[in-house]
């Protein structure tokens, strides 16, 4: 069976790769490796005496920056659904017309997935100073390069034959947009549309912390002044929304999709 | 008869050199049913999509209605696809709208963009649909999402929304390639009864040479782009079937009996 000789032997050559390369990376980085076993128990009791229990007090203000938070959210992937269908419209291989602007709105589009939140929200920073309408931004800008990009593929999946159909009956292009293509891709277009403020949520804690809105100012606040007790309620706070939310968009995207 | 199409010496090469049509002259009168029968990659097709210029020609003249298709602006080109109704083999509907919405996409070229996006249609053009609806006895199911109707439904529907244009012409790809015997019968006679009963002409594409003896007034016969026969179906003999599908009439008859 030297078939499966070859495939065991392919199997433990990789197992070998990983492990040395485990060990290689570790020593590279000076990575304690006993030390990190033995202390273990330590870091856990420091992590108990740290952040428990957690702070209450705050709770209303976190509330209430994490209701900022939402609205960010929601209001990024909102500008980004928008934008994000207009161009995917644009690139799609059945609805594309134009081929400069289909080039200049897939390099746009690319640019902004391809450069990380943190990166927009440093790079906006000079521009915009700090505040939620920064924040807004850079979760717009992320939204639109996700949206423009999952929207034209759900464009391009769509099946044409309506579009042939509509155009044989006289309509104008818009009309075919509106009458064929958005009704065929609405499914698709609230489900990413949902999944887009879900991701929001959880970046824009992030961009939060660096551009100092919602509930990220707050979690940076804690961390610089040493309130852990308070970091930790708040973390648990947005783990709990990402939960809720998590459950609730993909209740609603499996009604969508029946 | 007054004539509504005339096709003159039209000639089709794809980019890939394929002579999809080759000195291709047809004409089409008020209350005709014409079929077009011919093996697959016959240009049958091609032929129809050409009438209302969803494909180009490359040589050639078409008239329809008085107006020349090929030379036709965009103005004149919306008007012609206006006027001309087309049934789809795959029934080519939006299925997540409604019925009665995708009966109205026939009435789309009378409308302005703004007009459709809020689906302002007009009181009239909505009591046409319904009443052709209910002749094709779908009235019950006018608010139904058409991906929850039967095949022979949807294209029904297909069919109502041709109708629903007024046309001058119908064309029908294939309408009954993808149905069951029993819904293919409805079909024609659906087709049949409304070139009787509204004179409007209907040229078909089909693939069953018994559907088109049965139901036609005039047949064509294609065969790699070139028309070898057209008259009348009492004189589609065996001979002439076999020019068309380059094969015996038992054979073809025998090949049909095993596919179904």
């Amino acid at each position: 069976m030297s078939y499966l000789n070859k495939k065991r032997n392919q199997l433990i050559i990789g197992l070998f790769i990983l492990l040395f390369g485990t060990i290689l990376i570790g020593n590279m980085i000076s990575f304690e490796w006993i030390n990190s076993i033995t202390n273990f128990s330590k870091g856990v009791s420091r992590f108990i005496e740290l952040y428990l229990p957690p702070d209450l007090t705050n709770l209303n203000a976190m509330i209430a920056q994490m209701g900022i938070t939402i609205l960010l959210a929601a209001a990024g992937s909102c500008v980004g659904m928008i934008l994000g269908l207009l161009s995917a419209i644009a690139i799609s291989k059945k609805t594309g017309k134009n081929k400069i602007l289909k080039g200049v709105i897939r390099f746009i589009a690319s640019l902004t997935r391809n450069i990380p939140e943190g990166v927009w929200a440093i790079i906006l920073l000079i521009s915009f100073w700090f505040g939620e309408f920064l924040a807004f931004l850079v979760l717009s800008i992320i939204s639109y390069g996700f949206l423009t990009r999952v929207y034209a593929d759900a464009i391009d999946e769509t099946n044409s034959a309506c579009i042939e159909a509509l155009e044989a009956t006289g309509a104008s292009y818009w009309q075919i947009i509106f009458c064929a293509v958005i009704p065929e891709v609405m499914p698709s277009l609230i489900s990413w549309g949902l999944y887009s403020t879900e991701n929001n949520i959880r970046s824009s804690t992030i961009i939060g912390m660096l551009t100092g809105s919602g509930i990220g100012y707050l979690i940076s606040n804690y961390k610089h002044f040493r309130e852990f007790t308070s970091l930790f309620t708040a973390i648990i706070l947005v783990v709990l929304v990402i939960l809720v939310f998590d459950q609730t968009s993909s209740y609603i995207r499996r009604r969508i999709m029946e | 008869m007054t004539q509504v199409l005339q096709m003159d010496s039209v000639y089709k090469v794809y980019d890939n050199k394929i002579k999809a049509l080759e000195n291709v002259s047809v004409e089409v009168h008020v209350g005709e049913l014409v079929s077009i029968i011919g093996p697959s990659g016959a240009g049958k097709s091609t032929l129809l999509r050409t009438i209302n210029r969803m494909i180009d020609v490359t040589e050639g003249n078409i008239i329809f209605n008085g107006v020349d298709v090929v030379k036709a602006n965009k103005k004149e080109l919306k008007t012609i696809r206006k006027n001309i109704g087309m049934v789809f083999q795959h029934y080519n509907l939006v299925y997540r709208s409604s019925v009665l919405e995708n009966v109205l996409h026939g009435r789309l070229a009378n409308y302005t963009w703004y007009q459709s996006l809020f689906k302002q249609y007009r009181k009239e053009d909505i009591d046409s649909a319904m009443s052709i609806l209910k002749m094709l006895g779908l009235e019950s199911r006018a608010y139904d999402r058409c991906s929850k109707l039967s095949g022979g439904q949807k294209q029904r529907v297909g069919i109502a929304r041709a109708l629903v244009q007024n046309p001058k012409m119908i064309l029908c790809d294939e309408p009954i390639a993808s149905l069951d015997p029993q819904s293919s019968k409805v079909i024609m006679e659906y087709l049949k009864d409304i070139v009787q009963t509204t004179k409007i002409p209907c040229l078909v594409n089909l693939h069953q040479v018994d559907v088109a003896i049965h139901y036609s007034d005039r047949i064509i016969g294609m065969h790699q782009g070139e028309i070898v026969f057209n008259g009348k179906p009492s004189e589609l003999t065996d001979e002439v079937i076999e020019k068309i599908y380059g094969v015996k009439m038992e054979e073809l008859i025998s090949q049909e009996n095993h596919s179904r």
